[in-house]
Protein backbone atom coordinates (compact mmCIF):
# COMPACT_ATOMS: atom_id res chain seq x y z
CA UNK A 1 0.00 0.00 0.00
CA UNK A 2 1.32 3.56 -0.92
CA UNK A 3 0.21 6.57 0.81
CA UNK A 4 -0.05 10.16 -0.69
CA UNK A 5 2.01 12.55 1.66
CA UNK A 6 3.16 16.28 1.89
CA UNK A 7 6.54 17.40 2.71
CA UNK A 8 6.43 20.74 4.37
CA UNK A 9 8.08 23.67 4.93
CA UNK A 10 9.41 23.53 8.96
CA UNK A 11 10.63 27.29 8.40
CA UNK A 12 9.71 30.57 6.53
CA UNK A 13 11.83 31.59 3.59
CA UNK A 14 12.93 30.86 -0.25
CA UNK A 15 12.99 27.45 -1.18
CA UNK A 16 15.28 25.76 -3.45
CA UNK A 17 15.42 22.91 -5.81
CA UNK A 18 19.16 23.09 -6.41
CA UNK A 19 21.92 23.28 -4.67
CA UNK A 20 23.15 26.04 -6.34
CA UNK A 21 21.95 28.17 -9.65
CA UNK A 22 24.40 26.46 -12.00
CA UNK A 23 23.92 22.55 -10.19
CA UNK A 24 21.04 20.11 -11.11
CA UNK A 25 17.90 19.95 -9.35
CA UNK A 26 18.34 17.87 -5.86
CA UNK A 27 15.55 15.89 -7.38
CA UNK A 28 12.66 15.15 -10.09
CA UNK A 29 8.83 14.51 -10.34
CA UNK A 30 8.53 10.67 -10.62
CA UNK A 31 12.45 10.14 -8.68
CA UNK A 32 12.54 7.80 -5.94
CA UNK A 33 14.36 9.14 -3.10
CA UNK A 34 15.74 7.29 -0.10
CA UNK A 35 15.17 8.86 4.05
CA UNK A 36 17.72 10.84 4.53
CA UNK A 37 18.18 12.50 1.02
CA UNK A 38 17.80 16.29 0.09
CA UNK A 39 14.83 17.60 -2.17
CA UNK A 40 15.32 21.08 -1.65
CA UNK A 41 16.63 24.18 0.72
CA UNK A 42 15.05 27.18 2.86
CA UNK A 43 17.45 29.83 2.84
CA UNK A 44 16.26 32.27 5.43
CA UNK A 45 18.17 34.94 7.62
CA UNK A 46 21.48 34.48 6.00
CA UNK A 47 21.11 29.84 6.74
CA UNK A 48 20.11 27.59 4.00
CA UNK A 49 18.76 24.57 5.88
CA UNK A 50 18.08 21.37 4.27
CA UNK A 51 14.59 19.45 3.89
CA UNK A 52 15.32 15.87 3.59
CA UNK A 53 12.62 12.56 2.74
CA UNK A 54 11.58 11.17 6.38
CA UNK A 55 10.81 8.03 4.74
CA UNK A 56 11.61 6.21 1.15
CA UNK A 57 9.42 8.25 -1.22
CA UNK A 58 7.96 8.87 -4.75
CA UNK A 59 7.94 12.19 -5.75
CA UNK A 60 4.95 13.21 -7.22
CA UNK A 61 4.62 17.05 -7.85
CA UNK A 62 6.88 19.78 -6.68
CA UNK A 63 3.79 21.94 -5.35
CA UNK A 64 6.13 25.16 -5.32
CA UNK A 65 8.33 26.45 -7.88
CA UNK A 66 12.49 27.38 -7.39
CA UNK A 67 13.24 30.37 -5.47
CA UNK A 68 9.47 30.74 -4.40
CA UNK A 69 8.88 32.48 -0.93
CA UNK A 70 6.88 29.71 1.50
CA UNK A 71 5.64 30.01 4.99
CA UNK A 72 6.06 27.99 7.93
CA UNK A 73 3.99 24.86 7.90
CA UNK A 74 3.58 25.32 3.76
CA UNK A 75 3.36 22.10 1.66
CA UNK A 76 6.54 21.99 -0.78
CA UNK A 77 6.28 18.40 -2.13
CA UNK A 78 3.71 15.59 -2.53
CA UNK A 79 4.97 12.05 -2.54
CA UNK A 80 3.96 8.65 -1.85
CA UNK A 81 5.45 6.31 0.82
CA UNK A 82 7.12 3.69 -0.52
CA UNK A 83 7.48 1.60 2.77
CA UNK A 84 5.71 -1.76 2.25
CA UNK B 1 29.38 17.52 27.56
CA UNK B 2 26.59 18.20 24.88
CA UNK B 3 26.41 15.97 22.08
CA UNK B 4 25.07 17.71 19.19
CA UNK B 5 23.01 15.01 16.74
CA UNK B 6 20.94 17.56 14.53
CA UNK B 7 22.50 21.84 14.82
CA UNK B 8 19.11 23.01 13.75
CA UNK B 9 19.24 26.17 11.14
CA UNK B 10 21.57 28.23 13.51
CA UNK B 11 22.76 27.06 16.74
CA UNK B 12 25.24 29.29 18.28
CA UNK B 13 26.86 30.04 21.33
CA UNK B 14 26.89 33.24 22.99
CA UNK B 15 26.67 35.34 26.27
CA UNK B 16 26.66 39.22 27.40
CA UNK B 17 29.13 39.83 24.12
CA UNK B 18 32.45 42.12 23.89
CA UNK B 19 32.15 45.25 25.01
CA UNK B 20 35.71 46.77 24.41
CA UNK B 21 36.75 46.14 21.11
CA UNK B 22 33.87 48.47 19.36
CA UNK B 23 36.18 51.36 18.27
CA UNK B 24 38.52 49.01 16.79
CA UNK B 25 35.43 47.62 14.44
CA UNK B 26 34.75 44.32 16.28
CA UNK B 27 30.77 44.72 17.14
CA UNK B 28 29.46 42.73 20.51
CA UNK B 29 27.71 40.07 19.32
CA UNK B 30 26.22 38.58 21.92
CA UNK B 31 22.46 37.15 22.87
CA UNK B 32 20.22 38.83 20.64
CA UNK B 33 17.55 38.91 22.78
CA UNK B 34 19.35 39.91 26.29
CA UNK B 35 16.12 39.94 28.51
CA UNK B 36 14.97 36.23 27.40
CA UNK B 37 18.76 34.69 27.93
CA UNK B 38 19.37 36.65 31.54
CA UNK B 39 16.21 35.03 32.76
CA UNK B 40 17.54 31.81 31.78
CA UNK B 41 20.61 31.86 34.12
CA UNK B 42 18.65 33.71 36.55
CA UNK B 43 16.57 30.66 36.63
CA UNK B 44 19.73 28.15 37.39
CA UNK B 45 21.06 30.52 39.34
CA UNK B 46 24.04 30.80 37.14
CA UNK B 47 25.62 34.41 37.11
CA UNK B 48 23.24 36.55 34.13
CA UNK B 49 26.52 36.26 31.55
CA UNK B 50 27.29 32.70 31.46
CA UNK B 51 27.31 31.09 27.82
CA UNK B 52 24.17 29.79 26.93
CA UNK B 53 23.29 28.42 23.23
CA UNK B 54 20.63 30.82 20.94
CA UNK B 55 18.65 28.71 18.87
CA UNK B 56 17.30 30.53 15.15
CA UNK B 57 13.83 29.46 14.41
CA UNK B 58 14.56 26.16 13.84
CA UNK B 59 16.19 23.92 17.00
CA UNK B 60 18.59 21.16 17.67
CA UNK B 61 18.67 17.76 19.29
CA UNK B 62 21.59 17.23 21.96
CA UNK B 63 22.21 14.64 23.62
CA UNK B 64 23.52 15.10 27.27
CA UNK B 65 26.60 13.43 28.46
CA UNK B 66 25.74 14.45 32.07
CA UNK B 67 23.63 14.76 34.81
CA UNK B 68 22.27 18.82 35.45
CA UNK B 69 19.84 21.34 35.44
CA UNK B 70 18.91 23.50 32.18
CA UNK B 71 15.98 26.53 31.24
CA UNK B 72 14.85 26.86 28.52
CA UNK B 73 13.81 30.55 27.35
CA UNK B 74 12.62 32.92 24.85
CA UNK B 75 10.80 32.61 21.56
CA UNK B 76 7.90 29.49 22.09
CA UNK B 77 9.21 26.36 20.59
CA UNK B 78 8.24 22.94 20.81
CA UNK B 79 10.53 20.82 23.35
CA UNK B 80 10.68 17.47 23.72
CA UNK B 81 12.71 15.63 26.35
CA UNK B 82 13.67 11.89 25.70
CA UNK B 83 9.85 12.74 23.59
CA UNK B 84 8.26 14.01 26.10
CA UNK B 85 6.93 17.71 26.24
CA UNK B 86 8.94 20.27 28.73
CA UNK B 87 7.98 23.32 29.80
CA UNK B 88 10.03 26.57 28.81
CA UNK B 89 10.85 28.97 31.44
CA UNK B 90 11.26 26.92 34.35
CA UNK B 91 14.57 25.05 35.58
CA UNK B 92 14.50 21.06 34.42
CA UNK B 93 16.67 18.33 35.48
CA UNK B 94 18.40 16.34 33.36
CA UNK B 95 20.06 12.86 33.82
CA UNK B 96 23.15 11.53 31.41
CA UNK B 97 21.68 10.21 28.42
CA UNK B 98 18.99 12.36 27.84
CA UNK B 99 18.02 13.94 24.46
CA UNK B 100 16.77 16.67 24.18
CA UNK B 101 15.03 17.96 20.92
CA UNK B 102 13.63 21.60 19.57
CA UNK B 103 11.42 21.62 17.05
CA UNK B 104 10.30 25.01 15.06
CA UNK B 105 9.37 28.47 17.11
CA UNK B 106 6.00 28.98 16.40
CA UNK B 107 6.69 32.70 17.07
CA UNK B 108 9.39 34.61 17.50
CA UNK B 109 13.54 33.70 16.68
CA UNK B 110 15.33 32.96 19.48
CA UNK B 111 15.35 30.42 22.39
CA UNK B 112 17.72 29.97 24.68
CA UNK B 113 19.18 27.10 26.15
CA UNK B 114 21.02 27.81 29.56
CA UNK B 115 22.89 25.01 31.72
CA UNK B 116 23.91 25.28 34.84
CA UNK B 117 27.38 26.01 35.30
CA UNK B 118 26.53 27.46 31.05
CA UNK B 119 28.32 26.73 27.93
CA UNK B 120 31.95 26.13 28.09
CA UNK B 121 34.60 27.50 24.83
CA UNK B 122 37.37 29.33 25.49
CA UNK B 123 37.29 33.14 25.26
CA UNK B 124 37.76 35.32 22.39
CA UNK B 125 38.30 38.84 23.34
CA UNK B 126 37.04 38.88 26.67
CA UNK B 127 33.98 36.91 25.80
CA UNK B 128 32.35 33.74 24.58
CA UNK B 129 29.84 34.79 22.21
CA UNK B 130 30.35 34.02 18.65
CA UNK B 131 30.54 36.63 15.61
CA UNK B 132 30.03 33.89 12.42
CA UNK B 133 31.23 37.03 10.08
CA UNK B 134 34.69 36.69 11.67
CA UNK B 135 34.44 33.20 12.29
CA UNK B 136 35.49 34.68 15.81
CA UNK B 137 34.70 33.58 19.38
CA UNK B 138 32.24 30.78 20.41
CA UNK B 139 32.40 26.84 19.17
CA UNK B 140 35.07 27.20 16.90
CA UNK B 141 33.33 30.82 15.45
CA UNK B 142 30.63 29.03 13.64
CA UNK B 143 27.16 27.80 14.41
CA UNK B 144 26.87 23.89 16.09
CA UNK B 145 26.24 21.14 13.47
CA UNK B 146 25.40 17.49 13.96
CA UNK B 147 28.69 15.74 15.48
CA UNK B 148 30.13 18.49 17.39
CA UNK B 149 30.79 17.59 21.20
CA UNK B 150 30.06 21.15 23.57
CA UNK B 151 32.02 20.95 27.05
CA UNK B 152 29.34 22.76 29.71
CA UNK B 153 30.50 23.84 33.65
CA UNK B 154 29.96 21.50 36.61
CA UNK B 155 26.37 22.10 37.71
CA UNK B 156 26.57 24.68 40.22
CA UNK B 157 26.60 23.18 44.20
CA UNK B 158 22.93 23.73 45.50
CA UNK B 159 20.78 23.68 42.11
CA UNK B 160 19.54 19.95 41.99
CA UNK B 161 17.46 21.89 44.73
CA UNK B 162 16.00 24.27 42.55
CA UNK B 163 14.31 22.32 40.33
CA UNK B 164 10.86 23.39 39.05
CA UNK B 165 11.59 27.13 39.56
CA UNK B 166 9.58 28.95 37.31
CA UNK B 167 9.30 32.47 35.72
CA UNK B 168 6.10 34.24 37.22
CA UNK B 169 4.03 34.83 34.15
CA UNK B 170 3.71 38.10 34.22
CA UNK B 171 7.24 38.68 33.68
CA UNK B 172 7.40 36.05 30.51
CA UNK B 173 7.64 38.14 27.55
CA UNK B 174 4.77 38.52 24.96
CA UNK B 175 5.52 37.53 21.27
CA UNK B 176 3.76 39.32 18.00
CA UNK B 177 4.05 39.72 14.49
CA UNK B 178 3.62 43.34 14.79
CA UNK B 179 6.16 45.22 16.42
CA UNK B 180 6.56 48.58 17.70
CA UNK B 181 9.75 49.77 17.94
CA UNK B 182 10.95 53.17 19.62
CA UNK B 183 13.64 55.17 18.12
CA UNK B 184 15.85 58.57 18.72
CA UNK B 185 15.31 60.25 15.26
CA UNK B 186 18.92 61.86 14.69
CA UNK B 187 22.16 61.72 13.55
CA UNK B 188 21.51 62.09 9.66
CA UNK B 189 17.68 62.77 9.49
CA UNK B 190 18.48 66.06 7.98
CA UNK B 191 19.36 64.19 4.78
CA UNK B 192 15.67 63.31 4.83
CA UNK B 193 12.84 65.37 3.47
CA UNK B 194 10.17 66.42 6.40
CA UNK B 195 7.84 64.31 3.98
CA UNK B 196 10.82 61.37 4.49
CA UNK B 197 10.61 61.35 7.93
CA UNK B 198 6.88 61.44 8.47
CA UNK B 199 6.43 58.50 6.12
CA UNK B 200 9.26 57.01 8.30
CA UNK B 201 7.75 57.15 11.23
CA UNK B 202 3.85 56.91 9.61
CA UNK B 203 4.59 53.38 7.67
CA UNK B 204 3.99 50.19 8.31
CA UNK B 205 7.40 48.20 7.45
CA UNK B 206 8.07 45.01 6.89
CA UNK B 207 10.95 42.47 8.11
CA UNK B 208 12.84 41.13 5.62
CA UNK B 209 13.65 37.25 4.84
CA UNK B 210 17.22 38.05 4.89
CA UNK B 211 17.29 39.61 8.59
CA UNK B 212 19.91 38.43 10.94
CA UNK B 213 21.80 39.28 14.07
CA UNK B 214 23.69 41.90 11.83
CA UNK B 215 20.84 43.52 10.58
CA UNK B 216 17.04 43.75 10.21
CA UNK B 217 15.72 45.37 6.67
CA UNK B 218 12.76 46.78 6.40
CA UNK B 219 10.77 47.82 3.22
CA UNK B 220 7.38 48.55 2.81
CA UNK B 221 7.43 52.58 1.99
CA UNK B 222 9.46 55.28 0.42
CA UNK B 223 11.37 57.73 2.37
CA UNK B 224 12.75 60.83 0.67
CA UNK B 225 15.67 62.51 0.62
CA UNK B 226 16.37 66.43 0.37
CA UNK B 227 18.21 67.30 -2.39
CA UNK B 228 21.61 68.05 -1.34
CA UNK B 229 25.30 68.49 -3.03
CA UNK B 230 27.57 65.51 -0.99
CA UNK B 231 30.89 67.17 1.00
CA UNK B 232 33.78 66.40 0.54
CA UNK B 233 34.76 62.72 1.93
CA UNK B 234 30.99 61.38 0.81
CA UNK B 235 29.72 59.24 -1.84
CA UNK B 236 27.83 61.24 -4.46
CA UNK B 237 24.60 59.11 -3.50
CA UNK B 238 21.63 60.84 -2.10
CA UNK B 239 22.27 58.16 0.72
CA UNK B 240 25.86 59.12 1.91
CA UNK B 241 27.27 60.81 4.33
CA UNK B 242 30.99 61.33 5.20
CA UNK B 243 31.82 57.90 7.41
CA UNK B 244 30.44 57.96 11.11
CA UNK B 245 31.02 55.67 13.62
CA UNK B 246 27.31 53.48 13.70
CA UNK B 247 25.68 53.37 16.92
CA UNK B 248 24.11 49.81 17.67
CA UNK B 249 20.26 50.14 16.85
CA UNK B 250 21.07 52.51 14.10
CA UNK B 251 18.56 52.69 10.96
CA UNK B 252 20.40 53.31 7.41
CA UNK B 253 18.53 54.80 4.65
CA UNK B 254 20.85 52.85 1.45
CA UNK B 255 17.94 53.86 -0.58
CA UNK B 256 14.65 55.37 -0.42
CA UNK B 257 13.07 52.02 -0.39
CA UNK B 258 14.38 50.21 2.06
CA UNK B 259 15.76 51.05 5.94
CA UNK B 260 18.72 48.56 7.41
CA UNK B 261 18.33 47.99 11.15
CA UNK B 262 22.11 47.24 12.73
CA UNK B 263 22.31 44.60 15.36
CA UNK B 264 24.68 43.36 17.17
CA UNK B 265 26.67 41.73 14.60
CA UNK B 266 26.76 44.93 12.60
CA UNK B 267 29.70 46.72 11.08
CA UNK B 268 30.34 49.64 13.59
CA UNK B 269 30.49 52.28 11.18
CA UNK B 270 30.75 53.58 7.38
CA UNK B 271 28.85 56.04 5.27
CA UNK B 272 24.87 55.43 5.17
CA UNK B 273 22.02 58.62 6.14
CA UNK B 274 21.18 57.25 9.38
CA UNK B 275 17.74 58.37 9.84
CA UNK B 276 17.59 57.57 13.87
CA UNK B 277 18.75 54.76 16.26
CA UNK B 278 16.16 52.16 17.62
CA UNK B 279 16.62 52.09 21.46
CA UNK B 280 18.38 49.21 23.84
CA UNK B 281 15.07 48.35 25.57
CA UNK B 282 13.83 47.53 22.22
CA UNK B 283 16.90 45.66 20.55
CA UNK B 284 15.41 42.56 21.98
CA UNK B 285 12.50 42.95 20.36
CA UNK B 286 13.97 43.38 16.81
CA UNK B 287 15.46 40.33 17.14
CA UNK B 288 12.80 38.38 18.32
CA UNK B 289 10.68 39.92 15.18
CA UNK B 290 10.21 36.65 12.39
CA UNK B 291 10.30 37.83 8.77
CA UNK B 292 7.48 39.40 7.57
CA UNK B 293 6.36 40.75 11.00
CA UNK B 294 4.56 44.03 10.68
CA UNK B 295 6.95 47.03 12.34
CA UNK B 296 5.92 50.75 13.33
CA UNK B 297 8.59 52.78 14.56
CA UNK B 298 8.05 55.67 17.26
CA UNK B 299 9.67 58.37 17.79
CA UNK B 300 10.97 59.29 21.77
CA UNK B 301 13.46 61.45 23.57
CA UNK B 302 16.74 60.52 24.89
CA UNK B 303 15.47 60.55 28.63
CA UNK B 304 12.96 58.22 27.44
CA UNK B 305 15.06 55.96 26.32
CA UNK B 306 16.77 55.81 29.63
CA UNK B 307 14.41 55.51 31.68
CA UNK B 308 12.84 52.46 28.95
CA UNK B 309 16.17 50.96 29.85
CA UNK B 310 16.36 51.73 33.37
CA UNK B 311 12.58 50.16 34.04
CA UNK B 312 14.06 46.79 32.04
CA UNK B 313 16.95 46.26 34.03
CA UNK B 314 14.33 46.93 37.26
CA UNK B 315 11.96 44.11 35.83
CA UNK B 316 15.51 42.04 36.03
CA UNK B 317 16.21 42.28 38.88
CA UNK B 318 12.62 41.97 40.26
CA UNK B 319 12.83 38.34 38.58
CA UNK B 320 16.06 37.85 41.05
CA UNK B 321 14.42 39.00 43.84
CA UNK B 322 11.35 36.74 43.44
CA UNK B 323 13.09 33.42 42.88
CA UNK B 324 15.98 34.26 45.31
Amino acid sequence: MSDKKAILSPLPGVFYRKPSPELPDYAKEGDVIKAGEVVGLIEVMKNFYEIKAEEDVLIEQFVVENETIVDAGQELVLVKSQAS
Amino acid sequence: MLRIRDGGLQTLVQDMGRKEFYHLGVPPSGAADKYSYVLGNILLGNPHDYAALEITLLGPVIEFCKRTVIAITGAPCEVRLNEQPVPMWESLVIQEGDMLAFRMTTQGVKTYLCVSGGIQVPDVLGCKSTYVLSQLGGFHGRKLQAGDEVQIGEPLPGVFHQVGRRIPDEYIPAFSNEMDIRVVVGLSSYRLSDEGIKTFLNSEWQVGLESNNIAYRYTGATVSFKPFDPPFGAGNNSSNVVDIVYPIGAIMVPNEKELILLLRDATTGGGFVTIGTAINADLDLIAQSRPNTKTRFLAVTVDQAIEARLSKKRKILAVQELLR
